[in-house]
């Protein structure tokens, strides 16, 4: 017997995937930056590189969190912001 | 009566912290699949091509017959290259009339031994790297040859043939994404000791496939967690480091950019006589740490006023990558120290992430074991697709693509081999030059192998005759290609052949070994195979 997912389930899974991502990027971003800006690791170049060597681990294990849950609202202006706040923070930045 | 509704509650605790955890398995599990379902293809193309990219050094020489046969001793330490005959040279070959369209003579060597100096010219009017090959003793060119089938697969898994930087940066987000599935993999394989041991190979149903994929993923998960994570790093560190340093530095773009890679100077457009390029490698030995040793030499806008050059080395027993010193050439001031031995800490972690991806450090054995490795890893998108592309009832588009985008990339290598062999015997005996071309014939050849299991893959009506038929073709192509190389070299007695030459015919005739035993063993699957109609009939 062959087990088929259904077409609803394999949507909401997809966009749970992408919201996941989309989610862990942000939180790794704002925490690389924070660490990069507060954390006691000495001069600038440390806190430079340390933050930005720590950034896809703080990426892979807040995506990874948030894959493993399913409590928090996924449609589609949820994405739309999130999106767009991300897209703004990042070019903001690149600006500044 | 307290002590029955206390025991309730604490069972009624167990019960939801079980479902609980029970959730979050069944939320890994159904990402973990379709994740590994949708990025799967992707992944599997650049780790199959980063096992070759390991011996790209070695390819490029094998498919260059005037290098691979070069008898002379090796090269002296950098401070008595002549370099600024050679750069003159490229700069008359590249320049264009004016001569002032080169931007960057990069040169050195790869290994230690080598007998000559290679040379890569960057041109400003077409973005283009070209290649050449110098006697560093007297300065004189060897050869202008491009590298063929070695570029197109380096460039296929560090951009997947992308626009720069965007290639890098997808490369890198899928780099995180096998983090991501390494990591989710071990939480959701709960009975991993078990697993482990086991490894049904000779079933005939899909443990095979679902055995391999286990085991493949927990024997080498740190390394599939390392090579993950230092792709990562390569392909996003340029996005994430400029971000960092924003934030470190407060927002003092120019102090971060300073502090990062030095205040380059730029093109002034006035022309200078280049200076003598020695007195600059000798100065690096002593302003860099003891025991550096330059290999590798850059110089940026030659004949122009601005000019700067790059002192790249390393030191004795390092794991880092290259660290360097760089000088405004028409003054000779130093603009930055980088160095990956002695730098801040932060900094030799850094340095040590290349090394580790690229495996530069411990001679060929450590790139075998990266390879046996790199090929555990690239199994694990591609068992798991197969185990996908097992369930399915019928053949559609979609399973036809990703079956074909699955063995596309290495029947195509296997025709870039044979066309770079074809290039590298033909250009000598034939009398054809193919020195700016060797690129374009390997491209050709590889887009008209993917083209070619496309056909097989899409009129197939069947996974399992295609798999072993396709699987023969690249053992058939492989073997030509070095049984061919070996007998040629071989006929020519008296010049000297280049131990590369050597082990990439013994890694062509080992990968062409391993696909036709792997064929007998697919033979025994019972993968759904579908008539016209699509309908499913079991063999």
């Amino acid at each position: 017997m062959i087990q088929r997912t259904s077409k609803s389930t394999k949507q909401s899974t997809t966009k749970h995937i992408v919201v996941s991502l989309l989610v862990g990027l942000w939180f790794a971003i704002a925490l690389s930056l924070f660490s990069a800006y507060y954390f006691p690791f000495g001069e600038a170049l440390n806190r430079t590189f340390w933050s930005g060597l720590a950034m896809p681990l703080f990426w892979c294990a807040a995506s990874l969190y948030l894959l493993s849950r399913t409590n928090y609202p996924i449609n589609a202006s949820f994405l739309a912001a999130l999106g767009t706040a991300l897209i703004a923070f990042v070019a903001g930045a690149l600006i500044l | 009566m307290n002590n029955v509704i206390t025991n309730e509650n604490n069972r009624s605790n167990e019960t939801n912290k079980t479902e609980a955890k029970s959730r979050v398995y069944q939320n890994l599990m159904k990402t973990h699949k379709l994740l590994g379902v949708s990025t799967g293809l992707i992944i599997f193309i650049i780790c199959f091509t980063g096992v070759i990219s390991l011996f790209s050094s070695e390819i490029s020489v094998w498919e260059n017959v005037q290098i691979s046969t070069l008898n002379k001793p090796a090269d002296s330490n950098a401070e008595q290259w002549p370099i600024n005959k050679m750069m003159d040279k490229a700069v008359q070959e590249f320049g264009g009339s004016s001569g002032d369209d080169v931007e960057v003579f990069y040169m050195g060597k790869s290994f230690p031994d080598q007998k000559y100096l290679s040379s890569w010219t960057h041109t400003e009017s077409d973005e283009a790297w070209h290649y050449s090959y110098w006697d560093g003793s007297t300065g004189e060119l060897i050869t202008h040859q491009e590298n063929g089938i070695s570029e197109v697969i380096s460039v296929l898994h560090m951009e997947l043939w992308l626009p720069e930087p965007y290639g890098s940066y997808v490369v890198g987000f899928f780099g995180l994404i096998l983090m991501i599935m390494s990591a989710g993999g071990i939480i959701i394989h709960r009975n991993w000791r078990r697993e482990a041991k086991t490894l049904r190979l000779d079933s005939p149903k899909r443990y095979k496939w679902s055995d391999l994929h286990k085991t493949a993923g927990l024997w080498a998960l740190p390394f599939h967690f390392l090579i993950g994570l230092t792709g990562a790093l390569l392909g996003l560190l340029g996005v994430i480091l400029i971000l960092a340093a924003l934030a470190a530095y407060g927002g003092d773009r120019d102090a971060a950019v300073a502090e990062l890679f030095g205040q380059d100077p730029v093109i002034s457009h006035k022309p200078m006589t280049a200076p003598d390029q020695a007195p600059f490698v000798a100065q690096a030995k002593k302003d860099m740490h003891p025991g550096f040793t330059p290999r590798t030499l850059m110089m940026v806008y030659p004949g122009d006023e601005n000019m700067f050059t790059l002192i790249y080395g390393s030191y004795p027993n390092s794991l880092a990558m290259d660290s360097f010193a760089k000088y405004k050439m028409s003054d000779a001031k130093p603009i930055k120290f980088v160095d990956y031995d002695h730098g801040p800490s932060a900094l030799q972690a850094y340095g040590i992430s290349v090394p580790l991806h690229y495996a530069t450090f411990g001679g060929v054995a450590m790139k075998l074991l990266y390879a046996v490795l790199g090929t555990i890893t690239a199994l694990l998108p591609a068992t798991g697709i197969i185990l996908w592309l097992r369930k399915k009832k019928k053949l559609s588009f979609k399973h036809r693509l990703v079956f074909w985008g699955l063995l596309g990339v290495p029947v195509a290598t296997s025709w870039g081999f044979i066309a770079a062999v074809s290039s590298k015997w033909l250009g000598t005996a034939g009398g054809f030059d193919f020195s700016t071309t060797a690129l374009d014939i390997a491209m050709s050849a590889f887009i008209a192998g993917l083209l070619f299991t496309a056909l097989i893959c899409f009129r197939s009506n069947s996974l399992s005759k295609s798999l072993r038929l396709l699987l023969l073709i690249i053992s058939a192509l492989l073997a030509l290609a070095a049984s061919v190389d070996i007998l040629l070299h071989l006929s020519q007695l008296s010049n000297y052949v280049d131990q590369k030459v050597w082990g990439t015919d013994m890694g062509l005739l080992l990968g062409a070994l391993l696909s036709y035993k792997l064929t007998p063993r697919l033979a025994l699957t019972t993968d759904p195979i579908s008539d016209e109609s699509g309908q499913v009939i079991k063999n």
